[in-house]
């Protein structure tokens, strides 16, 4: 179903809305700056609690509430009746080891997790502000309690070692160095000629960057990871379910692995089988509009705004050669009685806004009106609805989490008609998942290439995942019980490439706010790219002469470690 | 239909004769005005994403091919196909009586290769994709650790 928008206004909402001017630029460095803080806020909850010892640790749950509730009234008093719509653009998730995105428990929920030291926890959220949208995501290293150093304060009593190192480290110098790419396409002339670039930074360009980079640490670009422009309210909410016309951006998925794999293969031959690497994505396309598609033929052009979302994983060596892809969890399937089982309930949802529908139960008529009145077309949460949210942190606590789970009882049933009707499309958590190639191999392509999976939407082109061997997403889903479980490290910033000021302003992320962990990997940079790379790292060091980048800095707010859902102190929030 | 004294027996009353008056004073509107006015066009399940827009595209109609219509259309252009390609059949046969030769190639069917082809492309794959497999086996892709290795972040929470 396709909305039809009059010529005018589409000029309107896609061009002249996405033009960089001074007050485009400070809504962005507004919802910049508030993702950041909430990142500043969320990791000196998890540092206070898990790492210095001053308050019991905090559960999932409770952090993706707290930072839900410190963002929404950040926003409440900003641009008070300039813009019609502000809020949340990405709920707070938390993703832990080898959950890759949608993990955002609602207090009630079963699966409700802390963490444990040796975990890597992404903590994933993003708001907007007239719609336009900063997202973030960063990936945490859960250390042992620290220990007294000599001048008194608690250090880790080491670095974090082995595979989920190497991927914490190649998500973190793969989205430095797609950044200081990105940042180059201002003044190409300062490319180093070592990338054999010429003078465009092209989607080709980032792709084999970013490969040469997962390969030094043997690792593999996790399908879904993606480096796409955004627009006004055009940030991937909502991929899969509505396409986009005029994609922009460069996609890795499971199609990326097979060609990677064919290329090491001794019995393979580049030049005979040409049809073979260059694969038609729009053969098996469920939309027939190439420009939907996603290409790397594509050059960055100053103007826009980047979405720069890495996520790694590290290929198993002793497994011999394999996959990795994606496995959407929910509480109903595979469930079984044991506790060792991840059974976490979807709770993050997004409005299908093509699909009307009369609906029957008063609960949910009443809950879409509430979705379409509060809430925009980025994803949510049903504690979002509720009357309660965001907390007062200043009146009693347990009182308003009553009234939200209150709340929520009535909207739970409400929401069971609109995701039937498909009004509102429930997110899935996804796990990454190593399947190794003999499965892969030893496995018929009888079903046909149009077994796609309805439940798991992707981006249009990306249906059948490996088209070269023929295997469809609903054969790859059952072969995934002979897979094994890896760890994912995810790096996702959100910049401005700014042509007023030929610099790029990054809105999320940065060495303030998002530092990496402390890790160890016994990998290094290695490859063609080896020394592009890393004279493009020293370019964005060079204050004169390189590549200019300003960072999105929080805002100055002293947090209150007692700022706690069972305590009784408060939380200054603006 | 109903009798006289029917409960179900419409009544004539002034809401129903306005409504229906209503009801014919409603005219399809012109082509031309569609074309010129600004208002966005009524969407319908053809052509969507086909590329083209509304405006642009000239052959654009406004109503659904039922599924019926599709199937409908669909056996029919096999039909034809099957009969094309008798009279081609034809033609070959009757050149080759003419020329007294039979090494004559008849250009088989479009869709039949191409199945061919993406069978015989598979197994190309799957192929070099047990090389790999065997490869690794065979210990030829050992990952190999030089240098120091790489550090990030520092001791600090």
């Amino acid at each position: 179903m396709e909305l039809a928008v009059s010529q005018r206004d589409t000029n309107i909402l896609l061009r002249e809305k996405n033009v960089l001017n001074p007050t485009v630029l400070d809504k962005y460095r507004l919802a910049g700056q508030v993702s950041q803080t909430c990142l500043t806020y969320l990791t000196s909850l998890i540092n206070d609690s898990y790492h210095l010892g001053k308050h019991a640790p905090y559960s999932a749950a409770e952090l993706c509430l707290l930072g839900d509730s410190y963002m929404k009234s950040a926003l409440k008093n900003v641009y008070k009746n300039q813009v019609k719509e502000k809020g949340i653009a990405q709920p707070v998730t938390i993703d832990v080891n080898d959950v890759v995105v949608g993990y955002a428990p609602e207090l009630d929920e079963e699966s409700n997790i802390t963490f444990k030291a040796g975990d890597i926890v992404t903590i994933n959220l993003g708001c907007h502000v007239d719609g336009y949208t900063s997202n973030l995501a960063h990936t945490l290293v859960i250390y042992p309690p620290g220990v007294q150093s000599e001048d008194g304060s608690l250090k880790p009593t080491g670095p974090l070692l082995g595979t989920p190192a190497d991927a914490v480290c190649a998500a973190h110098i793969a989205s430095e160095t797609v950044l200081a790419l990105l940042g180059a396409s201002l003044t190409p002339e300062k490319l180093p000629k070592s990338l054999n670039a010429g003078n465009s930074v092209t989607g080709s360009l980032i792709r084999s960057v970013v490969d040469s980079i997962a390969e030094s640490f043997n690792c593999t670009v996790v399908p879904t990871s993606k480096v796409r422009r955004i627009r006004r309210f055009l940030a991937g909410q909502a991929e899969g379910v509505v396409a986009e016309r005029e994609f922009k951006g460069v996609v890795w998925s499971e199609a990326d692995q097979e060609l990677r794999l064919l290329r090491q293969s001794s019995k393979f031959d580049e030049k005979d089988n040409q049809q073979i690497v260059t694969f038609d994505k729009a053969k098996n396309a469920s939309v027939s509009s190439v420009s939907a598609i996603p290409s790397d033929e594509f050059v960055v052009s100053p103007g826009e705004v980047y979405m720069i979302d890495i996520k790694m994983a590290p290929s198993q060596t002793v497994d011999g050669p394999g996959l990795i892809t994606l496995q959407a969890v929910d509480n109903i399937t595979g469930k079984n009685h044991s506790n060792e089982t991840f059974n976490p309930k979807p709770s993050v949802f997004v409005r299908d806004v093509a699909i009307s529908h009369q609906l029957k139960l008063k609960t949910s008529r009443k809950l879409l009106t509430a979705i379409d009145r509060d809430l925009s077309v980025y994803p949510f949460k049903l504690s979002h609805v509720s009357s309660s949210f965001p907390m007062n942190l200043k009146k009693d606590i347990s009182e308003q989490l009553k009234d939200i789970h209150k709340d929520m009882i009535t909207a739970r049933l409400g929401l069971s008609e609109l995701t039937n009707r498909h009004l509102v499309i429930t997110k899935p958590i996804q796990r990454a998942r190593f399947l190794p190639l003999p499965i892969v191999l030893n496995t018929a392509t009888s079903t046909g290439v149009k077994g796609f999976d309805a439940e798991n939407p992707v981006l249009p082109g990306l249906e059948l995942p490996l088209p070269r061997l023929g295997l469809t997403s609903l054969k790859l889903k059952t072969l995934l019980k002979s897979s094994k479980s890896v760890p994912v490290a995810r790096e996702l910033s959100t910049v401005v490439l700014n042509n007023g000021s030929n610099e790029l302003i990054r809105l999320s992320g940065g060495s303030k706010t998002a530092k990496p962990s402390w890790v160890h990997s016994e990998f290094q940079l290695a490859g063609q790219y080896t020394q592009g790379i890393s004279e493009l790292i020293q370019l964005t060091q060079d204050a004169r002469f390189g590549i200019k980048i300003k960072e999105c800095q929080p805002m100055n707010i002293e947090f209150s470690s007692d700022a706690t859902i069972s305590g009784e102190t408060e939380m200054q929030l603006d | 239909m109903p009798s006289k004294n029917s409960i179900n027996k419409p009544k004539d009353n002034i809401i129903r004769q306005r409504k229906s008056l209503r009801r014919s004073s409603v005219r399809p509107v012109s082509k031309d005005r569609v074309e010129s006015s600004d208002k966005p066009v009524k969407s319908t399940a053809l052509a969507v994403y086909s590329g083209a827009t509304l405006r642009s595209a000239k052959n654009l109609v406004q109503h659904t091919l039922s599924n019926k219509r599709a199937k409908k259309i669909e056996r029919n252009q096999k039909y034809a196909s099957a009969r094309k390609l008798n009279t081609d059949q034809l033609l070959v046969d009757l050149a080759a009586q003419q020329e007294g030769s039979m090494d004559i190639d008849l250009e088989g069917k479009p869709e039949t290769t191409s199945k061919k082809s993406s069978k015989i492309q598979e197994g190309v794959v799957r192929n070099a994709l047990w090389a790999v497999v065997e490869d690794a086996a065979a210990g030829t892709f050992n990952v190999t650790v030089s240098g120091d290795g790489t550090t990030l972040g520092g001791p600090s929470f």
